[in-house]
């Protein structure tokens, strides 16, 4: 067994230098992704360190620390595991018309929305199916392969960059939501519960989701709203004529998942819609959803509405709303007005051209997207 | 705080424990071997005050693994935030040894004894636990954010 360790701790340090001596030589286009290049080379030599260090300290010598040995390879195995997939693998796969690109996108954002933090690295790794996903502790966000073609989803990369701005700003984003939450639910087992078993077992899961995620998914759809105005609306109409054809617009089948359901999304899309005044476009998209409930019509778990009610809703959203006000994010319509052609505006003219000219949309996406990298110095 | 902060701080704050708890029991077992055999690899050394200093990392974590029962109110590990505190203490708890058996360590561990083979077997089930407990949360936690 001790043998055997041994070897995996040497084979492990043999790995991590392949992946330096790989990334070492690379030079990358733009700063963001020599920056992140570095992070990743500082990250696997730190990590070459502790395995050095417990191959000369002498415990893989004798049988006696081979618990301990195993518990400490595993640690260090799940490290390497964890660079390999959010450091390693992104920055290897640089190139400057996909990771280049969102550089671009993603510094202009930042400076558009007016959020200080530096910018995350953007990797198109991810794929249709696993979508838009972020990495926080790395400061990663990955979108599929080829959305450097297109415009239309990138109201969803405000959704992640929302996971960004929500780790830094969690309580000043939900402030008591959570308490009015826990109060809402107190009440409704007062009125109703002793005599519902199930429906305690329901508030005692919701509770534990939105504490868990559904506070955060639901902020992140705030936040992207107010940063990107009706373009996130239609980007999440888009997911929901998808949940719709599964009977998910409503979560039936698996309401405590992660993600809230799509209609409660829907919901507290509309509001920020209209506090942040794009109310005309918040009732046309009201409509738009109102026709697709009526066309696929989809079942509700049961006391779905003592789960979300809409005090609830309209108090997360006026939260969020606040919140974003209090640490001077730019919303949309402000963006509209300090910068001439704010990426945002760019992509709900990409949703204006889709749904009232979608013959000329393609031509007119290949422009405007060959513009925004002509910005690559 | 949810997910993205609440887990992180959670996993990062039991990634760390279970990272000192593993290296106390090693200090100690080093200590152990360097005092009762003649014959050790190359590279094994430990000083008083890395003994000292495992020694205290152990008393914590009895004191935070028994608290339940003690019903100690002032608890070490404040960084896990409750419920998880408290549900990672009812785990532990269920998985340790007799807490007799236990007791026997914290007792050597404060008067500054010398553990034996005995109670660094318990100890080593008792990593091995908290480990794996680890290891589950960031199997849970490694998925990325959508």
């Amino acid at each position: 067994m001790i043998a055997l360790l041994k070897g995996m701790f040497t084979d492990l340090q043999n790995r991590t230098d392949a992946m330096v001596n790989h990334l070492a030589p690379q030079t990358m286009d733009t700063p963001g992704a020599s920056s992140f290049k570095e992070t990743t080379i500082l990250e696997l030599l730190w990590l070459r360190q502790k395995l050095r260090s417990v191959l000369d300290e002498g415990i893989l010598d004798d049988p006696f620390f081979a618990p301990n040995a195993s518990i400490t390879y595993s640690h260090l195995e799940e490290e390497y595991r964890e660079i390999e997939q959010y450091l390693f693998q992104p920055i290897s796969r640089y190139n400057l018309r996909a990771e280049g690109y969102f550089e671009v996108v993603i510094h202009s954002i930042y400076k558009e929305i007016n959020f200080s933090q530096k910018p995350p690295y953007v990797s198109t790794m991810s794929n249709s199916d696993a979508y838009f996903r972020a990495y926080p502790k790395y400061k990663i966000i990955m979108l599929p392969q080829g959305e450097e073609k297109h415009l239309l989803n990138l109201g969803d990369l405000y959704h992640e960059i929302g996971h960004l701005i929500y780790m830094q700003y969690n309580t000043f984003l939900i402030g008591d939501h959570l308490q009015r939450m826990t109060d809402h639910y107190r009440d409704v087992i007062q009125q109703h519960g002793r005599r519902y078993n199930a429906l305690k077992i329901a508030i005692q899961r919701a509770k534990q989701a939105w504490l868990e995620s559904w506070s955060e998914e639901l902020a992140c759809d705030l936040i992207a709203t107010y940063l990107v105005g009706p373009a996130y609306g239609w980007s999440h109409l888009k997911i929901c004529v998808m949940s719709s054809k599964h009977n998910g617009l409503f979560s039936q089948s698996n309401l405590f998942r992660d993600h809230p359901p799509d209609e409660i999304r829907m919901q507290v899309i509309l509001r920020m819609l209209s506090l942040i005044g794009c109310r005309t476009e918040a009732s046309e998209m009201a409509s738009t959803w109102q026709d697709l409930t009526t066309a696929t019509p989809n079942g509700k778990p049961p006391y779905y509405e003592e789960l979300f009610p809409s005090a609830l809703l309209d108090s997360i959203g006026k939260n969020v709303f606040d919140g974003c006000c209090d640490i001077a994010l730019q919303s949309y319509p402000q963006q509209l007005k300090t910068h001439t052609r704010p990426v945002s505006r760019i992509i709900n003219e990409a949703w204006d051209k889709i749904l009232n000219d979608p013959d000329t949309s393609t031509q007119w996406a290949m422009e405007q997207i060959n513009n925004i990298l002509s910005w690559i110095s | 705080m949810s997910k993205t902060g609440q887990r992180w701080e959670q996993y990062s704050a039991l990634d760390e424990i279970t990272d000192q708890v593993n290296q106390a029991i090693i200090l100690l077992k080093k200590a152990f071997l360097l005092s009762t055999e003649k014959e050790n690899p190359p590279g094994l050394a430990v000083s008083d005050a890395e003994i000292l200093f495992a020694r205290n990392i152990l008393r914590e974590l009895f004191r935070f693994i028994f608290s339940i029962r003690q019903k100690t109110k002032v608890l070490p590990y404040a960084q896990i935030p409750e419920p998880a505190a408290t549900d990672l203490r009812n785990k532990l708890d269920g998985l340790l040894p007799p807490r007799r058996k236990m007791t026997a360590i914290e007792q050597a561990i404060d008067s500054g004894e010398h553990l034996t083979r005995y109670h660094f077997r318990l100890l080593d089930d008792l990593i091995t636990a908290l480990d794996a407990e680890r290891s589950l949360v960031i199997q849970n936690l490694r998925k990325p954010t959508t």
